[in-house]
């Protein structure tokens, strides 16, 4: 009797689960998302509605962003124009609709850049050890002790005039725009590296790995087969934390002058000119940029933080 | 595992990420306090108040008060110098110190009016038109400390430092064009007079040993450190104490200045915050005595302090947007080469439109290489092939074969100049000239454009009282500001410059600029109003005509 009952326990849960196990990795991480992470989820979704505005750009703003005189000199936000205009008559909502494209693309380019660079370095400072492990960390430290404002100015404005001779002169596929995704790339890639070579130090230990070295496998084989399907967790997490932290610092370089264009709609471009000459009359020109700057980092901070809630076994719940 | 909604009823949020919540929302707010900070080389601005209107209460002092001693008195300026030495700069930065710790032959009076003595005893004698003498004050002495350590000045230093400035090397030629040239000779037959002798009459004369620039320098103090980027010895009521480069001047009060009694303050400094919000901010919080305000900032400042001594003057910086400069070896390349290439671009660039964008259409209109604020001077009115008309510029362009045209605008990168070249771009496209902006940092900016190679840029030069400074010094043979090459035009000013008869002078001036204007090197397009204030306790001084005159010797506080 009590063997039945167990097997009919057996059998309810059965079904349940073979679901679980049925679901994909990452959908059932976007399940537990749902369930688990509101916040996370809510700053997926600010993320989402970001990208959307990026691609949809050309029809979602009413107006061309540079267009002068699409209003008034600096009218406030009505019907006629969500979020007023600048001194110049654009339409700030179309410009901040159009920065949204900027700013992802930036943050997005910066951030493929950023993890090339880290899992590079990680993996192979990981894996390897020995003194090439201590140089490369070395180096690392180094870097990391150079203040990450300075690198940038630098590098910004040392290729300020460098053409490079396979992009454009202006617009987002230009020089000016490449050095800045260079440049965020290899500032947060290097800092990122130490996180990934620690995840690779400790997936090295494991013992699935200790049985492949024992049967022979080859680096190549070990660290894209073994090693970096293991510590892609904390690569995913480190991107989308990265993504939020590359919007802002495009912001900051622009609002330093050293961004993007003027003629490229940037909310860091917005901050930096018409809201800093205007603001004390137009205070929309200097909170609707922000905002979406703030939302936009918000967003990447919340979903990251879920990410790693999710994907790092320790922090499991449940 | 437990459902977060399942859960949420009884879980309160926690302190984590209350934390993480909250340093989210700071960094929100920091993201929006970085639109208080930056820079700005430019003060112009203003709106309402029509120039010359004088507000607020009177800006000079009361003639009969009795001037007080002591006291610092603190300026706001709106960027650092690159260098102390008065001679190799450009900067007003340069000259708010220069002018106080050097003094020179002769000076204009605030208003421009008139030109007075500062060193010289008297104006100079002039036994032929060639030959300028000129006196100076006996027992002046330089500040003491070391090298100069109170020497008498005396003729032999005019002469050091006229030639001195009188120099064509690579980064020193800012002021070449005064002198270079132009002299024959300096003697010195005693120690308090000085004889120039000019290689042909030259009417700009007393203008340039009346400019600011025009200082008179310790040769010892140079000798010694090689130059006078770091250091300023001289003769002037003010002896310099230290320059920390972005942060501030200071400079105290000479004991033993020659001009009996002067200055009555004891301390000046100079406080250098580029961004136009914070200048303002300082002024109303008490935090300097004088700052001048762009036009965004007008009303906030005048709300804020009704107490204070307010004008609205137009400023001598203009904008012009220039097209590639030519030397004899660098000529025009096509389609620059055609003339009516360069005028479609003079004609489709809207000077009325940026400035009422940008500056609320707060200042007046150039049309020549001389402003409006020299009216005797200037052209009076804009000449019809120099006029913005687009249909006329999209004839050119068709005339002169041109469809489109691509090349790189560059200037100075600041949130207006930034909208300016934002605004030109939309202006040219509407011609087929495809603009790339490409803003720059200020040194770099100089560099190139001291590099006279470049397609579009658009500027901000100074002009000046004497018309020989703004035709020479961008026009002239020995222009060293910008490069046009004609030589009909460096003839028009060799012979106004050596004109001794104003009216006849005049008409030269005229018909040099007519000429300049016609040739299209650039567009003559506007200067904005600077709106000035000083706090009421400021006596006895408000801001020059001139801007580059720094001098404060007669300005006391009521304190």
């Amino acid at each position: 009797m009590a063997q039945q009952e167990r097997a009919t326990i057996a059998e309810a849960q059965a079904p349940q689960f073979e679901l679980r196990r049925q679901l994909p990795f990452y959908v059932d991480v976007l399940r537990r998302l749902v369930r688990e992470k509101p916040l996370g989820l809510f700053g997926g979704a600010l993320v989402l509605l970001i990208a959307i505005l990026a691609v949809t750009a050309s029809w979602t703003a009413p107006f061309e962003p540079n267009q002068l005189g699409a209003g008034g000199r600096l009218e406030a936000p009505s019907t006629a124009h969500f979020f007023g205009t600048d001194n110049l008559g654009r339409d700030v909502f179309s410009r901040i609709v159009w920065g949204a494209r900027i700013a992802m693309f930036v943050g997005f380019a910066a951030v493929v850049v950023a993890t090339f660079i880290s899992v590079a370095l990680g993996l192979l400072s990981g894996y390897f050890g020995g003194w090439f492990d201590i140089l490369v960390q070395r180096l690392v430290d180094a870097f990391i002790a150079f203040p990450a404002l300075v690198f940038l100015l630098g590098v910004v404005a040392v290729f300020r005039d460098w053409q490079a001779p396979f992009l454009q002169r202006e617009g987002v596929f230009s020089t000016p725009v490449f050095i800045i995704i260079i440049s965020l790339g290899i500032l947060f890639g290097v800092g990122q590296s130490r996180i990934i070579r620690g995840a690779v130090l400790s997936v090295s230990q494991a013992t699935y790995v200790e049985a492949a070295r024992a049967i022979g496998v080859g680096h190549t084989r070990m660290i894209l087969r073994h090693i970096l399907p293991n510590v892609m967790a904390p690569i995913i997490t480190l991107a989308t934390l990265g993504l939020g932290n590359a919007i802002l610092a495009e912001a900051t370089l622009s609002f330093l002058g050293l961004g993007v264009p003027p003629d490229v709609p940037s909310w860091g471009g917005m901050l930096s000119r018409e809201a800093r000459i205007h603001m004390t009359v137009g205070w929309w020109l200097a909170v609707f940029p922000g905002v979406a700057l703030s939302a936009a980092v918000f967003g990447f901070n919340m979903l990251g933080d879920a990410l790693r809630d999710l994907l790092d076994p320790r922090l499991r719940t449940g | 595992m437990s459902n977060y909604w399942e859960r949420y009823a009884v879980r309160r949020i926690s302190r984590r990420r209350l934390l993480y919540g909250s340093g989210v929302a700071g960094a929100g707010l920091a993201g929006l306090a970085l639109a208080g900070c930056g820079d700005d080389e430019e003060a112009p601005g203003g709106t309402q108040p029509p120039a010359g209107q004088t507000p607020g209460a009177s800006p000079t002092a009361a003639p009969t008060e009795q001037p007080k001693r002591g006291g610092e008195v603190i300026f706001h300026l709106g960027g650092s110098p690159r260098s102390l030495d008065p001679h190799f700069d450009t900067f007003p930065y340069n000259t708010a110190l220069t002018n106080n710790v050097y003094n020179g032959l002769y000076r204009f009076t605030p208003d421009l009016a008139e030109i007075v003595t500062d060193l010289a005893t008297a104006l100079p004698e002039n036994p032929d038109q060639l030959t300028w003498v000129v006196k100076i004050h006996q027992g002046v002495k330089f500040h003491n400390v070391d090298p100069a350590n109170g020497r008498e000045l005396t003729a032999e230093d005019v002469k050091y430092s006229i030639e001195r400035q009188s120099t064509n090397e690579p980064g020193k030629f800012q002021h070449a064009y005064f002198f270079l040239g132009k002299l024959d000779g300096i003697d010195t037959p005693d120690k308090y007079t000085v004889v120039f002798r000019t290689k042909r009459p030259y009417a700009p004369m007393m203008s340039y040993l009346a400019s600011p620039w025009t200082l008179i320098i310790n040769r010892e103090t140079v000798e010694k450190y090689g130059d006078l980027t770091q250091h300023a010895v001289g003769t002037g009521p003010f002896i310099f104490k230290e320059w920390q480069k972005d942060v501030h001047m200071k400079a105290e009060r000479n004991p033993d200045y020659w001009k009996q009694g002067l200055p009555y303050v004891d301390r000046v400094t100079w406080l250098f915050a580029t961004d136009p919000d914070t200048a303002a901010t300082m002024f109303i919080q008490k935090q300097v005595h004088a700052v001048i305000v762009s036009q965004p900032q007008l009303d906030r400042v005048r709300s804020a302090r009704k107490d204070a001594n307010y004008k609205a003057v137009p400023s001598q910086f203009w904008r012009q947007m220039r097209m590639p400069p030519t030397t004899k070896d660098q000529p025009y390349q096509p389609p620059f080469s055609d003339p009516r290439f360069r005028q479609a671009v003079v004609q489709a660039v809207n000077p009325e439109q940026v400035l009422d964008l940008v500056y609320a259409g707060d200042g007046v209109r150039a049309f020549g290489p001389i402003l409006p604020i020299y009216e005797y001077w200037a052209l009076p009115e804009e000449l019809p092939e120099h006029k913005f008309d687009l249909a006329n510029a999209k004839k050119l362009m068709q005339a002169a074969g041109v469809t489109s045209f691509r090349g790189p605008m560059i200037w100075a990168t600041n949130p207006q100049a930034d909208q300016i070249g934002e605004i030109l771009k939309q202006q040219l496209a509407q011609i087929g000239v495809e603009v790339e902006l490409q803003p720059m940092e200020l040194a770099a900016y100089y560099n190139q454009t001291y590099s006279y190679k470049y397609t579009f840029s658009h500027h901000v030069p100074l002009n000046n009282p004497d018309p020989d400074e703004n035709l020479s010094s961008y026009f002239g043979r020995n222009s060293t500001y910008y490069k046009h090459y004609n030589e009909e035009i460096f003839d028009l000013i060799d012979q106004q410059s050596q004109e001794l008869d104003r009216e006849r002078r005049r008409a030269l001036v005229l018909e040099a600029q007519r000429k300049i204007v016609l040739d299209f090197p650039m567009k003559f397009m506007f200067t904005t109003n600077l709106h000035e204030f000083t706090d009421p306790a400021v006596k006895g001084w408000f801001y020059h005509t001139d801007l580059y005159d720094g001098r404060i010797e007669t300005l006391w506080l009521d304190l």
